[in-house]
Parts: C-alpha cells; sequence; structure tokens
C-alpha cells in the first residue's frame, strides 16, 4: 500500500513539473508577441502625430495669390465670416483666377480656402491613403471649413486618430483649426 | 522470468528518454522557425525605423532648412538651398559624403501647391534592390526673393536590398 | 546456501547498475539542457543591447533635432563603450555616422545624460551632442579668476555632477566614488603646478591612469591632459585651435585628444559641405537679384563663404581665416536685411 502511495506521488509530481514548463512556455510566447505588437503600433502612432503637426504647420504658412496672403492670415478672414455660406455676403471676395494648377472661380474666402486646401490633401493624404477631417471653427457644431474623407471609419476607434490643433487669434473668440488622420 | 522483467524495464526507460528527446528536437524546431518569422517582422520593422529615421534627418539638414540668422523656422525648406543640394549632389563627392547620412535611399521634395515641382535631391541604389519603403513628410517651400512659401513634402524611399 | 549468494550478488549489481545508468542519463539530460539555456543567454544578451543601442540612437537622434536641451535618461546596468564614432555593449555596436558625438570613452552610471548645442559658423552648420553619465565628476579648476569659472559652471548643463574648485581646495578633494574624473582648467591655472607629482589628490593617485583626465583652455586653444602614475601630463604638448563655445565644451567632454580630433575634423567636414551649398545658393540670389542693386554685392556673400569652405577644409582647419570671414558675412547679412533682401543666413 505504502508502495503504491509512493508511485502514485512519483506520477502527480510529474505531471506537476510538466505543467509548470508548459506555462511557462507558453507565457514566454506570448509576452513576445504582445511586446512586438506595441512596438509597432507605437511606432506608426509617432509617425502620425507627426505628420498632423508637420501638415498643418505647412498649410498655414503657404502664401496665396488671394492678397498675397498666407492661409492663416485668410483663415482669420474666413472665423470673421458664417458658418452658413449662403450669408457670407460680408466676407472678404475672391476675384477668381488661376492659383498655380488649378482655376478658382469668383467666391468667398472660406470656399477659395476649402478649395486650395482640399486640392493640397487630396494630393497629398489622400494620395498616402490616409483618412483625414480638417476643421476650421469657433464653435465645432458650426465649423467654417469642413474636408472630411474617410475619417469616419477611424472615428469608432478613437484611439487610432491622431489629431493637431492651431489657435489663431479672432478677437474676442478663437478659431481652431484642426487636422485628424489616420491610415 | 525476472531477467525478462528487468530487460523490458530498461526497455521502457530508454523508450521514455527517446520521446523525450523527440518532444524536445521538435520544440526546439519550433522554435527557431518561430524565430525566422520574428527575424523577418524585425528586418521589416527596421527598414521602416531607417526610413524614418532618414526623413528626420532629412527635414533637419542645415542645407535645406529655413532660416533667418539663427532662428530655425521647422518643416521649412529654402528654394534656393534646394536647388543648390540638387546641383551639388550631381557631383560623386558629395554623393559620398551624404551616404553617411542617408544610406541606401532616394529623397526628392515635392511642391504641390502654388505649382507642381520636384527636385530629386540624393538617388543611391547600390544595385540588387527588392524593394522599397517609404515616409513622406509634408513641408512649406520658402522663395526668399518673393519672399512666398509653396506647399509641398520630401518623400524618402529607403531601398530594401535584395539577397545575393 | 549457493543459490542464496548469487541471487543476492545479482541483486547488487542491479541496483548499482542501475544507479550508473540514472547518473548517466540525468548528466547528459542536465548538459543538453544548461547548453540550450547558455545559447538562449547570450542571443538575449545581443538583443537587449541591441535593443538599448536602438534606443539610444533615437535619443541621440532627438537631442541632436532640438538643440540647447539637456535632458536625462534611466541606464540600465551595463558598460557601454563609447568611441567618435559608435556606441557598443556586449559586442553590439552603433554607428554615430555623420553625427558630431563629444563623450568619455566608457559610459556607466545610472543615468545617461544628453545636451546639445548649435554650432553656427555664423551659418547654422551642425549639431553638436554632448554624453555623459551622472556617475563622471566633472572639476571646474580656477586659480585666479572666479568670474570664469562660475561663467563656464553656468553654461554646463545642472544636471551633470559639476563643482568649482580653488586651487588652494583643491588637494582637500574627497573621493566620491566616480568612476571617471574630469578636470578644467582655465587659462589662469599653471602648467608647473599641474604637471607636479604633488598636485593630485591621493585618491585620484590611487584611481586608474584612464579615469582621471583634464583639459585646459587658453583664448581659443585647448590643451588635453592624461594621468600617467601620480602626475597629470600634457598630451604630448599639442593645442588644439577650437571655433566657438559649442567646441569648447566638446573638449570638455570628449575622452580625449584623440576623441575630440575625431569629432573635431567631422564638424570642420560639414562646414565644407555646408559651406558649398550657401555659396551656390548666394550666386543663384545674385542672378535672380540681376536687376535689383540693393540685394546683391554688398548683400551677397559667396566669395567669403568659398573662403570659409576653403579654410575649413585645410588641414589643421584656418580657424583664423574663417572667423575673418565670418565677420564679413555678418556684415553682409545684416545690410541684406536692412535692405529687405534674402538674407546671406
Amino acid at each position: 500500500m505504502k508502495k503504491t502511495r509512493k508511485k502514485s506521488q512519483t506520477e502527480l509530481l510529474g505531471i506537476a513539473i510538466v505543467v509548470i514548463i508548459l506555462s511557462i512556455g507558453v507565457l514566454i510566447l506570448i509576452s513576445n508577441v504582445m511586446k512586438k505588437t506595441t512596438t509597432t503600433e507605437q511606432k506608426r502612432e509617432f509617425s502620425e502625430k507627426q505628420m498632423a503637426t508637420n501638415i498643418l504647420g505647412a498649410i498655414l504658412s503657404t502664401s496665396t495669390n488671394f492678397r498675397n496672403d498666407r492661409i492663416s492670415t485668410l483663415l482669420i478672414d474666413c472665423g470673421n465670416c458664417a458658418p452658413d455660406p449662403s450669408m457670407r455676403g460680408s466676407c472678404s471676395y475672391y476675384e477668381g483666377g488661376q492659383e498655380g494648377d488649378i482655376y478658382i472661380p469668383p467666391t468667398d474666402v472660406c470656399t477659395y480656402l476649402q478649395t486650395i486646401i482640399s486640392y493640397m490633401l487630396d494630393n497629398t493624404l489622400k494620395v498616402w491613403n490616409k483618412k483625414y477631417q480638417f476643421l476650421a471653427y469657433i464653435s465645432l457644431s458650426y465649423p467654417q471649413i469642413n474636408i472630411t474623407e474617410g475619417i469616419e471609419q477611424c472615428m469608432e476607434k478613437s484611439s487610432y486618430v491622431q489629431k493637431d490643433f492651431y489657435y489663431l487669434p479672432l478677437y474676442p473668440q478663437t478659431l481652431t483649426v484642426e487636422l485628424s488622420l489616420c491610415s | 522470468m525476472k531477467a525478462r522483467k528487468s530487460q523490458i524495464k530498461i526497455g521502457e526507460s530508454v523508450a521514455v528518454l527517446m520521446i523525450f528527446f523527440i518532444l524536445i528536437i521538435m520544440g526546439i524546431i519550433f522554435w527557431s522557425r518561430y524565430s525566422q518569422m520574428s527575424a523577418t517582422q524585425q528586418q521589416e520593422t527596421d527598414i521602416i525605423s531607417k526610413a524614418i529615421k532618414t526623413s528626420q534627418t532629412v527635414t533637419f539638414l542645415p542645407e535645406l532648412q529655413c532660416s533667418t540668422l539663427e532662428v530655425i523656422k521647422f518643416s521649412c525648406f529654402d528654394l534656393y538651398k534646394i536647388r543648390a543640394m540638387q546641383e551639388l549632389m550631381a557631383d560623386g563627392d558629395e554623393m559620398q559624403y551624404y551616404f553617411d547620412s542617408f544610406s541606401f535611399s532616394n529623397i526628392t521634395v515635392y511642391s504641390i501647391y502654388p505649382t507642381t515641382e520636384s527636385w530629386n535631391l540624393y538617388d543611391f541604389t547600390g544595385g540588387n534592390i527588392s524593394g522599397y519603403v517609404t515616409t513622406q513628410i509634408p513641408v512649406a517651400i520658402y522663395d526668399p526673393v518673393t519672399m512666398k512659401f509653396a506647399f509641398g513634402y520630401v518623400n524618402v524611399a529607403a531601398y530594401v536590398k535584395g539577397r545575393g | 546456501m549457493m543459490v542464496f549468494c548469487k541471487k543476492g550478488k545479482k541483486a547488487q549489481i542491479e541496483v548499482q547498475f542501475n544507479w550508473i545508468f540514472v547518473l548517466i542519463v540525468g548528466a547528459v539530460i542536465l548538459v543538453f539542457f544548461i547548453a540550450i539555456v547558455n545559447v538562449q543567454k547570450k542571443a538575449a544578451d545581443k538583443n537587449l543591447a541591441y535593443d538599448i543601442l536602438g534606443k539610444i540612437d533615437l535619443i541621440i537622434s532627438g537631442a541632436l533635432t532640438i538643440p540647447k536641451t539637456g535632458q536625462i535618461f534611466d541606464m540600465p546596468r551595463i558598460d557601454f563603450n563609447f568611441q567618435c564614432d559608435r556606441i557598443s555593449a556586449f559586442g553590439v555596436d552603433k554607428q554615430f555616422q555623420d553625427r558630431i558625438v563629444f563623450g568619455p570613452d566608457l559610459l556607466r552610471g545610472r543615468q545617461l545624460i544628453v545636451w546639445s548645442q548649435d554650432w553656427n559658423v555664423p551659418y547654422k552648420t551642425a549639431n553638436f551632442l554632448y554624453v555623459t553619465s551622472d556617475n563622471v565628476r566633472y572639476i571646474i579648476y580656477y586659480n585666479v579668476t572666479e568670474q570664469d569659472a562660475n561663467e563656464l559652471n553656468t553654461e554646463l548643463p545642472d544636471n551633470i555632477t559639476k563643482e568649482i574648485v580653488h586651487a588652494n581646495d583643491f588637494s582637500g578633494l574627497e573621493d566620491r566614488n566616480n568612476y571617471k574624473v574630469r578636470m578644467i582648467f582655465l587659462g589662469d591655472a599653471y602648467y608647473t603646478d599641474i604637471h607636479n607629482s604633488d598636485f593630485l589628490p591621493q585618491f585620484m593617485k590611487d584611481m586608474p591612469d584612464s579615469a582621471v583626465t583634464a583639459v585646459q583652455f587658453f583664448e581659443n586653444d585647448v590643451m588635453f591632459y592624461e594621468k600617467r602614475g601620480d602626475m597629470l601630463v600634457a598630451n604630448e604638448g599639442l593645442t588644439v585651435k577650437i571655433l566657438g563655445k559649442p567646441m569648447k565644451y566638446g573638449a570638455i567632454f570628449a575622452e580625449d585628444l584623440e576623441m575630440f580630433n575625431c569629432s573635431y575634423y567631422k564638424a570642420f567636414k560639414k562646414l565644407v559641405y555646408v559651406s558649398r551649398v550657401y555659396s551656390r545658393r548666394e550666386s543663384a540670389l545674385n542672378i535672380s537679384y540681376a536687376d535689383n542693386n540693393d540685394c546683391k554685392g554688398q548683400a551677397r556673400a559667396d566669395t567669403e563663404i568659398d573662403q570659409i569652405a576653403e579654410a575649413a577644409n585645410s588641414t589643421p582647419p584656418d580657424i583664423v581665416g574663417i572667423e575673418s570671414s565670418e565677420g564679413t558675412i555678418a556684415t553682409k547679412n545684416n545690410n541684406a536685411l536692412e535692405r529687405s533682401c534674402a538674407p546671406v543666413y
């Protein structure tokens, strides 16, 4: 009886050792896989955050033929316009003309900017298969400029959307320029 | 009878050991296959890192950046510096010097608005490439004569060397 | 009785044979697993070194893009070997390529400290990066002028282990268990005092020769010292001409003359290539401003920039020539700015 008990105890110990070794192996495997995912994900998020910052900075610095002003100055003008295009009678007005490779008909400053900025984003972010949204607003519910390209798909998974903001002075308010980006 | 019993027992022990070693060897084969896969993935990540690093280097080159006195404007290239760099790169000496920074890659600056134009600053494949990874960094391109900014981007393609 | 004896002996032999068999098999299994663990450990060490060096590489790249910053990073407990063009650990190394980095030959401690400065000649030419550890002790030694010592102390980053010591208090310095000590002598320290077997405090004499080094600054020249036995000896008595404060800081952080020279010549090589771009730019601007007399001629500096490139390309670099051209370029730059023309830099 004693011999049988000892035998079964030894067998149980053997099984326990095998289970422990297997558990350690699986743990190492899982930790390796998790680590790689995190590193790749962090790199992608950093790159997109930087791209959002760079592209917004570059857009705002760009000069136009509209009074030879930069886009940042024209955005301030646009901020003083009504969000509704039909109520922009008192806005700065573009007489129409050739803007480099594109022709823009006579229009108000906000629509002018919408055309120019759409052109820039179409030839960069869209070509690079990025989804984006460019907004210029005093109140988020009524943006003066809204350029959207596929961003709805990313909005559901809000952690994957990278945003950058610029604030332009519009006394007494502030015009917020926002670019959201994701792959 | 007893001799047979002990022979059977030894046979049992040997069989257990054989199976044990077979299991270990199977585990090692599986592990090495997994390592190989992750090494390939690591190589891809390394190429992407290299492309990002090269594009960072290009963006912060004093030879291209806009500056007034010692103040640097970020994400901005001077148009005349771009043209100068392009002309100088045609000289082999410049290409050799910048290989340390740019390695096997292609660096081109594109202007999107108001006009489309491009300047290839650097291109060195070293022969036998199997592909490339690209990164793009948007920049403003400043003309110091007209004092106007254009909108564009830098395209950096890091080449993947082929085998053999 | 005979039968019983035979069976008893058989059983004894069987038991011993069993034990021998178990021992041999056990040893084989143990050796097998130890071998696997050894191989995996070496691979893991290499992976760790590769990972850490990659992170350090990123830190260096990041620090170089944002100058005038001093940053601290926690270091793992491993020794990094540092050379002018690479950093290595566990037999794995990471090249700096064209980046200009100054630092001690061995990095050990809890924190890695990185600091960067713009080098402008007079246009932005390069970023210098200085790398050190919290366990390196920097001693600013002065004899007469405390003001110079205080100024240097203020300029160096706060997070390095630094102190100002007057000549009279130098021998009383105590050991703080640093693995490296670097002394910075300003122009008023006398060579005859330094090159003396009684000069160093006892704890420095007891440290290995490679752990104690020094530099001395005379206006725009720097001289390096190394420890030999109980004395500091000037490195072949050679002085090196430096250009700008960033280069001065480089001399403070570089391990010795050899490592300093390596980064020094890298910097001047960079100056040559940057100058070529600026010179070509100036020529193109001269053509663009063909109808605008205000913005060419006295507002353009292609000749002076070419002179800088030539002076930087000589061995040793002609610092006096560079400084002279720098002054003219700065004047022409101001002319361009006043006339609302494209500046030289």
